[in-house]
């Protein structure tokens, strides 16, 4: 069993998308729909290596979640990575204060997903 | 050899060119003092020869005679009658002091040594004497015969004055080389050839 | 050999600065060590008992020649003075010092010597040599051989100079090295320089006249000041040590904002070089010019980053070119359109005016702003305004994601419409607008009834219904795109329609004939199966007139709309609420959204089309059977006069 690898968005397709370059490349994906969800998740998944996270969510969006993890402990260590999309540097700044490591603009390639993701779950 | 900058004036030039060869010469001077000898008279001067034997007193018969010639204006002269009048002189010599010039105190000593001082005059020592320089050591074997006339050095002003030690290798009949005259022209004549400058 | 002697005792005629400066601090010293000399002397003169003042005047004499040269002469020429002085002085202290010590007193001509090396000049040593020869000479010249035996001294002058034949050559050629390794050190530096500046010359040519940008960056993100000209014709000039991401900005903010984000993504190191590189902005639009940006980062041999290559390439011209060919692409599309259906594409091009308007509104509020887009996007994909339903489906995209719509794809959106009504308008100019479309059958019916003396009121409403549109004509153009969509969704469909001579009012009924895009989606897409039936038919029962549209497909799955509307909180409990349900904003029960359907806004907007012309909707659907959709309007609504709006 690969890495465990949590991806959170709402858009299926995405999740999609990542899953599919994740799990060829060896990792293990859990998915997530929303924040509340990726919060559970987090919860429930101790042994994490990466959390990928999309910002706009119904419910709760990802930067609420990742206040929540950052406050909460939760995830501490577990590098957390926010997907976007390009028009919004503000919301990225946000992100970042929030512990987030970096960020990746959608659409993004499979290929540098892997590649980002081998770095920082290493 | 380009300037980078500007040409130096004409002054400096011209006084650097007069500077120059001036120098040069006023060194050539100083240089032929202690390179050149100075002229001695010939050994069969007949001036010399009468002169040698007016010195001659009674009491030296049978003695051998050294005429030391110094000059009391000449710094080699002084060097020598220092010598003179604090070494060792050897026995049964007539040991005779010419000084040309005024000298009151090394007259003085010399006679207190027992040397016998006979004063003179520059022009005297040329008339008499046919000698123009000092200082100069004549060496007169007891029959007269001038046995040596030159210099008391090898070299000029050097600590090694030998006028003992080639008077006894004349009293044992080893002929002995004159010495090259170094010190100061006496004569005005000679004076005015080797410093026309009066420089020392 | 004595070119050879000669090139190596005279210096090059170049005297570099640094040979100057060293040579006129060598210069000051040596006047300094001179002018010292006047009290040493004196010194001297007064132990050997030589003359003071003699001292004094002489040696002051001498120091006369190395203070006026160091004054007045360039420094190469006061050098030599020097060296001449030197040998005058050691003339004068080997007469000052006389007595015992004269012979040490000759030391000095040879420290001198030596010591003349530090010139670094041949020449200086070789004047001092001249200089002892010459003394020694002279003293022959001005000294009458009558009176004096030469003999004597000659072998003292030839000791003399055999010694100073030994140290010159030594200390000429010690100079020489010095002055070519040392002081010429300059020199060599200056040549290679040269050679350097020539190379950059070269190189800054083939920059200047380069149409790409190149500036390097450091590791914090810098300019340097080595840039080609492109980069300040087209930025402006800033200073080197200027953040990139701050001139960006200057022109385009947005960029600015992003290239120093991404900039310290790069820095955090956190995240894949690549990666970060890859989110640095690589097209920005600067003033009228497109640029494309390019970054190639440079390692050092520890892979650490230590600057960045930046290119720029102005990329107008072939956007513009791009842009064009789409265009024509579209033009075309249109000009086949026309051709055919001239005033079904009218229609479109009328209705997605007004579209075009409720998206420009800054308070249209979100939910109306997304169906309108569909409703763009939808037709517009029919009519083949590719540039159009790309922006649309953008925009719809990140509606979704971000929940609002960004200034820049609301812009794009209406430039793109824009320029497209204005290649239409150019087409429509070589054709006339106000024409009437009217078939053989009609005129030769209407020409008959003329004939037979028909009264004169049945003319009258015959030419009136010319301005009509048949029915026809519509139900077929809806049946291509039933088709077309079902192609895309990779079946088979077989699409009736029947309009039984029926004319509507155009204007009226422009937006419901758009609209109805949605209701064929929705039959094509999830209404049939593989090879499906669908017909559609335009009739009048009594009083009304109505358009059914049928499939022979599974039905309607009721239980899915009742739970998703549940979910969204619509009434759910009798069969009319589940009806209502299947028209209302934001339903679908599709996964995903697709070009095709599935946003679950265009129902919504067929549904308000159609009451607004004063009609209502029915639907029967039978399990495994089909369902069937009808839309039934009152009679008058024909000529355009709807329930709650009048006809245009």
């Amino acid at each position: 069993m690969g890495k465990k690898i949590l991806v959170v968005d709402d858009s299926s397709t995405v999740r999609q998308q990542v899953r599919i370059a994740l799990s060829q490349a060896g990792y293990t994906v859990v998915e997530a729909v929303d924040g509340m969800d990726g919060q559970s998740k987090i919860q429930a998944n101790s042994d994490l290596a990466m959390v990928i996270c999309d910002v706009n969510m119904p419910r709760m969006n990802g930067l609420q979640m990742l206040e929540a993890v950052h406050k909460s402990g939760s995830a501490a260590g577990v590098p957390i990575v926010m997907l976007t999309s390009e028009a919004q540097p503000a919301l990225i700044r946000q992100a970042k204060a929030n512990g987030a490591k970096g960020w990746i603009v959608k659409p993004f390639k499979a290929e540098m997903l892997v590649a980002a993701v081998k770095k920082l779950a290493a | 050899m380009d300037a980078p900058f500007s040409k130096s004036p004409a002054w400096v030039r011209i006084s650097l060119g007069i500077w120059a060869p001036m120098l040069l010469v006023v060194c050539a001077f100083l240089l032929s003092s202690h390179l050149l000898t100075l002229p001695s008279p010939e050994v069969e001067d007949p001036a010399l020869q009468a002169a040698v034997v007016t010195v001659r007193k009674q009491e030296d018969t049978g003695k051998w005679m050294a005429i030391h010639v110094l000059y009391a204006d000449c710094k080699c002269s002084q060097g020598v009658a220092k010598y003179l009048v604090s070494s060792e002189r050897p026995e049964g010599v007539a040991e005779k002091l010419i000084l040309v010039g005024e000298d009151a105190a090394m007259a003085e000593q010399a006679a207190a040594m027992g040397f016998e001082v006979i004063q003179t005059t520059p022009e005297g020592l040329s008339e008499d004497w046919h000698m123009q320089a000092a200082p100069l050591l004549v060496l007169v074997d007891p029959a007269n015969q001038l046995q040596y006339l030159g210099g008391y050095t090898d070299r000029k002003q050097a600590a090694d004055i030998r006028d003992v030690a080639i008077l006894s290798s004349l009293q044992q009949t080893k002929s002995v080389p004159a010495l090259p005259l170094f010190g100061c022209a006496v004569s005005q004549s000679l004076q005015r050839a080797v410093d026309p400058f009066g420089l020392r | 050999m004595l070119e050879k002697i000669k090139s190596f005792v005279v210096l090059p005629p170049t005297v570099s600065e640094v040979e100057q400066k060293y040579v006129d601090r060598i210069n000051k010293i040596v006047v300094i060590f001179f002018a010292l000399h006047v009290p040493v002397f004196m010194g001297v003169a007064a132990l050997c008992g030589t003359g003071v003042l003699k001292a004094f005047l002489l040696t002051s004499a001498c120091l006369v020649g190395p203070v006026l040269a160091w004054k007045g002469l360039p420094s190469r020429k006061a050098a030599l003075v020097n060296g001449f002085a030197a040998m005058c002085f050691g003339g004068l202290l080997v007469h000052f010092g006389q007595g015992p010590m004269q012979i040490e007193m000759h030391f000095y001509f040879f420290v001198l010597l030596g010591l003349l090396a530090v010139y670094g000049n041949p020449m200086v040593i070789v004047v001092a040599a001249v200089t002892v020869a010459t003394h020694h000479l002279l003293i022959y010249f001005l000294l009458p051989s009558s009176v004096f035996n030469y003999e004597a001294s000659i072998w003292v002058v030839l000791v003399h100079a055999l010694f100073v034949v030994l140290q010159s050559p030594a200390a000429a050629w010690i100079a020489r090295s010095f002055f070519d390794n040392v002081i010429g050190l300059e020199l060599i530096v200056q040549a290679r320089t040269q050679a350097l500046d020539q190379r950059n010359e070269d190189m800054r040519l083939i920059l200047d006249n380069c149409g790409q940008g190149f500036v390097t960056l450091d590791a914090q993100g810098n300019m340097s000041a080595e840039r080609s000209p492109a980069v300040d014709a087209w930025m402006g000039h800033a200073p080197a040590g200027t953040p990139f991401s701050a001139l960006l900005a200057e022109h385009n903010p947005d960029a600015g904002a992003w290239f120093e984000l991404a900039w310290e993504s790069i820095m955090d190191g956190f995240m894949l070089l690549e990666l970060c590189i890859s989110q640095l902005p690589s097209k920005v639009q600067l003033g009228e010019r497109a640029v494309q940006i390019t970054y190639t980062p440079l390692l050092d041999d520890k892979e650490q980053l230590t600057g960045m290559l930046v290119v720029l390439t102005d990329v107008t011209a072939a956007m513009a070119q791009a842009a064009a060919e789409e265009s024509q692409l579209e033009l075309m599309a249109v000009f086949g359109h026309l051709v055919n259906d001239r005033s079904g594409f009218l229609s479109f091009v009328e209705e997605a005016d007004l579209i075009m308007g409720r998206i420009e509104d800054p308070n249209c509020n979100r939910v109306e702003l997304l169906r309108q887009l569909h409703t763009l996007k939808g037709s517009g994909s029919l009519f083949g305004l590719s540039k159009l339903t790309a922006r649309c489906h953008e925009a719809e995209t990140q509606m979704i994601d971000d929940g609002t719509l960004s200034p820049a794809a609301r812009k794009g959106i209406v430039e793109s419409w824009a320029s497209f009504q204005q290649d239409l308008q150019q087409l429509m100019a070589q054709s006339n607008t106000s024409a009437v479309e009217l078939s053989q059958s009609e005129y030769s019916d209407t020409l008959k009834a003329a004939e037979q003396g028909a009264p004169h009121q049945e003319l009258v409403q015959r030419m009136q219904s010319w301005l009509l549109e048949p029915t026809d004509r519509r139900l077929e153009r809806l049946a291509q795109q039933a088709q077309r969509i079902s192609g895309r969704l990779g079946k088979d469909l077989e699409v009736h329609f029947e309009g039984n001579g029926l004319r509507l009012e155009p204007h009226a009924w422009r937006s419901f004939w758009n609209t109805m895009v949605h209701a064929l989606r929705n039959a094509a897409d999830h209404g049939t199966d593989q090879s499906g039936v669908l017909r559609l038919v335009t009739a009048l029962e009594g009083s009304s007139f109505v358009l059914s549209l049928s499939d022979n497909g599974p039905g309607v799955n009721w239980e899915q709309v009742r739970q998703k509307a549940r979910e969204m909180g619509l009434p759910s409990e009798t069969q009319a609420d589940l009806q209502e349900a299947l028209f209302a904003d934001g339903l679908s029960t599709r996964e995903f959204a697709t070009e095709t359907s599935g946003r679950g806004v265009g129902m919504s907007s067929l549904k308000e089309a159609t009451v607004s012309l004063g009609g209502r909707i029915e639907i029967e659907s039978v399990p495994q059977q089909g369902t069937t959709m009808r839309f039934i309007f009152p009679h008058t609504a024909m000529h355009g006069q709807g329930a709650d709006r009048a006809a245009a």
